[in-house]
């Protein structure tokens, strides 16, 4: 098993901010409707074209993998839990990529 | 099933458990693997600390609510780097919480169909040590350092050193069947989801 199947190559938007431990970052994923999860993920799970300083927020995607796929959404697991709410969210489908 | 020591180590040779750094022969226990504490260790600011950042003349009782908090702000907010003391060690004081991070990034890929708990030590616990609280499970497809939630429920200063002190154990159990979505080509040909 090789080091490049271990990690979806899915994505979706996001804000990346620093994160508690060194190792982390923040993100925020703003949901159609308004809503918004946020979650402390592994470093190596977001892309961002350079890091966010302290306090401020880049533009960015976090890494996710598709569970399932229904009419125009995706059910997406993140790499780690939300702060409130598990690691598993929907997600219109234009978000994925 | 739980995995032997024999079962974890093969999981590493062929990659179904990653470990990083690769653990040595010492880390191993018969049913369990040893990880190291990471380098960095955070406490929580005390009441009055976060008080004194709040604006002037602002007086409010400090309610967190559980809701609304935005993970963004945890570490800028409620928390702060533990100092260090002078030979590197931490100085973990009785009656008190602070978060910890293994030295090890654990991966568990999805199609290796293992999850693990975290666990303490014995011998710490004996001397009132918890190193989770309540989030003992590393799920499939984690990837990352474990973060700890460590309390000091003894009566003595505990030094803790980085890299020097087997601060926890995982337990690697094997799942029924391969987590849902494993496959990154399993939606790949429909339409929609890939832009």
């Amino acid at each position: 098993m090789s080091q490049s199947n271990l990690t979806s190559t899915m994505t979706i938007p996001c804000t990346v901010s620093l994160g508690m431990f060194s190792t982390e970052r923040g993100v925020l994923i703003n949901l159609p409707g308004g809503g918004t999860v946020s979650a402390l993920v592994d470093r190596r799970d977001v892309i961002i074209d350079k890091e966010p300083p302290p306090g401020g927020q880049v533009q960015g995607r976090v890494h996710v993998v598709v569970v399932e796929a229904k009419d125009d959404s995706v059910i997406v697991d993140l790499p780690q839990p939300g702060l409130m709410s598990g690691p598993r969210l929907r997600v219109p489908k234009a978000f994925v990529r | 099933m739980i995995l032997s020591d024999g079962e974890i180590q093969d999981a590493i040779n062929d990659g179904r458990i990653i470990i990083e750094p690769r653990p040595v022969d010492e880390q191993y226990t018969t049913s369990a693997l040893d990880l190291y504490l990471g380098d960095e260790i955070l406490e929580l600011k005390t009441p009055e600390e976060l008080a004194r950042e709040e604006p002037p003349g602002a007086e409010r009782p400090l309610v967190i609510n559980l809701i609304e908090v935005d993970t963004r702000l945890l570490f800028s907010k409620y928390a702060k780097p533990l100092p260090k003391e002078l030979d590197g060690s931490f100085l973990l004081p009785p009656q008190k919480f602070v978060l910890g991070i293994t030295r090890e990034r654990v991966t568990l890929p999805r199609e290796a169909k293992i999850a693990a708990r975290v666990e303490g030590r014995s011998t710490l616990a004996r001397l009132g040590l918890v190193v989770h609280l309540t989030a003992p499970t590393i799920h499939a497809g984690f990837s990352g350092p474990i973060v700890l939630e460590m309390y000091n429920y003894g009566n003595y200063p505990l030094r803790l050193l980085p890299g020097k002190l087997a601060i926890c154990q995982l337990i690697f159990e094997r799942l029924g069947e391969i987590p849902k979505g494993h496959l990154r080509t399993q939606y790949s040909d429909q339409r929609g989801i890939r832009s």
